[in-house]
């Protein structure tokens, strides 16, 4: 057998790693071979030599430390399986910074929601005509030929809202010698007539 | 084990006091610092207990747990050298020798020589094992330090007996050549 073969069983014969088959055969090389001998000499001593290599003892306090981490990290646990601890990891999150961070976002949002509102409403609102017939049904109470304190012939498809226990209307383009429009409020006084509410 | 994971702390304690010290021994002699090495033997038993639910008892606990903290060894070389820019040097050799080997060179009296050559001698072995590869060394202290045979540092560290085998071969090799000095002198 060639000694680079035997150098590997020697390595194993040191670290008693050899099987008793391979033990023998090494042994009959060492027997007729005095360089690889002398090298398993060698490689003995290395290994007698790597004793010399002490460590220290672990510190007295570590079982106490680790005794109170793992004390620690228990409650860690049950907390995070617990109500409370669900909650207070809520709260945890809900951090200053993220909390005006989630604030500064809910202003943006409900700013664009009114925004979006209000064209909404204005576009899809009706135009003060409309309005009024819309609302004139509401003015049943209103007589068709009522004149208004001044003398005016108010039209009740053109009464445009009533409210707080009065009626009003709201006569436009009145006079048909001013030609831009014109409104009028007229108070019809809560004695002649009823709030249709 | 089986009453560490029906979450009886006392049983991981138990534990605890039965495998720290070798545990804190093999992660020293890859950290080379003490106060890092009970860190990490803590780091290992919390680690432990945070995945005592994912122990299978077909594995022998022992190989599971000297695998976690080898696994802890490397993360924290790993930020060693990250935090140390990567630099061979950074680490000093006060750093890398016994706290008292300094002072007792300091101080070397005659009826002291003996001392100071068994510290001589163990600074040349724990240079010559700091020389090896980082799996060469693990098999050695496995091997050497914890009398583990191939077949379980095989099962640690996740290779094959045969490659485990050639390991120790290559790193024997390597320490005979880095300390042959020292068994020269003591023949002379």
């Amino acid at each position: 057998m060639p000694c680079t073969e035997i150098q590997i069983l020697m390595v194993q014969a040191t670290q008693d790693e050899l099987p008793p088959s391979e033990a023998a055969r090494l042994h009959r090389h060492l027997a007729e071979c005095p360089d690889c001998r002398e090298t398993f000499g060698e490689l003995c001593q290395v290994w007698q030599l790597l004793d010399a290599w002490r460590v220290p003892e672990p510190p007295s306090h570590l079982a106490e430390t680790f005794s109170s981490r793992l004390a620690e990290m228990s409650v860690r646990a049950s907390r995070r399986t617990s109500w409370v601890g669900k909650w207070g990891r809520c709260a945890n999150r809900w951090s200053w910074l993220r909390l005006g961070w989630n604030l500064g976002g809910m202003a943006v949002a409900a700013s664009l929601a009114l925004g979006a509102v209000y064209l909404f409403h204005d576009r899809s609102s009706p135009s003060g005509a409309t309005r009024a017939r819309e609302t004139a049904p509401l003015m049943t109470a209103v007589p068709p030929d009522y004149i208004a304190p001044d003398g005016v012939w108010v039209d009740p498809s053109l009464v445009s809202r009533a409210s707080e226990g009065q009626v009003h209307f709201a006569v436009h383009n009145f006079s048909p010698d001013i030609p831009e429009i014109n409104t009028k409020h007229y108070n019809t006084g809560s004695s002649l007539y009823e709030d249709p509410f | 084990m089986l009453l560490c994971q029906a979450d009886q702390n006392e049983a991981l304690e138990e534990l605890f006091q039965r495998y720290s010290r070798p545990l804190f021994q093999f992660i020293y002699r890859q950290i080379l610092n003490e106060d890092t090495a009970a860190d990490l033997v803590q780091e290992t038993f919390l680690r432990v207990f945070n995945h005592r639910k994912t122990y299978k008892p077909t594995a022998r606990f022992s190989y599971w747990i000297y695998r976690i903290a080898r696994n802890l060894c490397v993360d924290e070389k790993r930020r060693y050298w990250n935090r140390n820019v990567t630099d061979a040097t950074s680490m000093t050799p006060k750093d890398t020798l016994p706290n008292d080997y300094f002072e007792l060179q300091a101080s070397a009296q005659p009826d002291g020589s003996q001392v100071l050559h068994e510290k001589e001698m163990e600074q040349s072995v724990r240079m010559a094992i700091e020389q090896l590869s980082e799996e060469q060394r693990q098999v050695m202290i496995l091997n050497k330090y914890h009398g583990l045979h191939y077949r379980e540092i095989a099962e640690i560290l996740g290779i094959s007996t045969e490659s485990v085998k050639q390991r120790a071969y290559r790193a024997h090799l390597k320490l005979r050549q880095q300390l042959r000095h020292l068994f020269r002198e003591k023949e002379g």
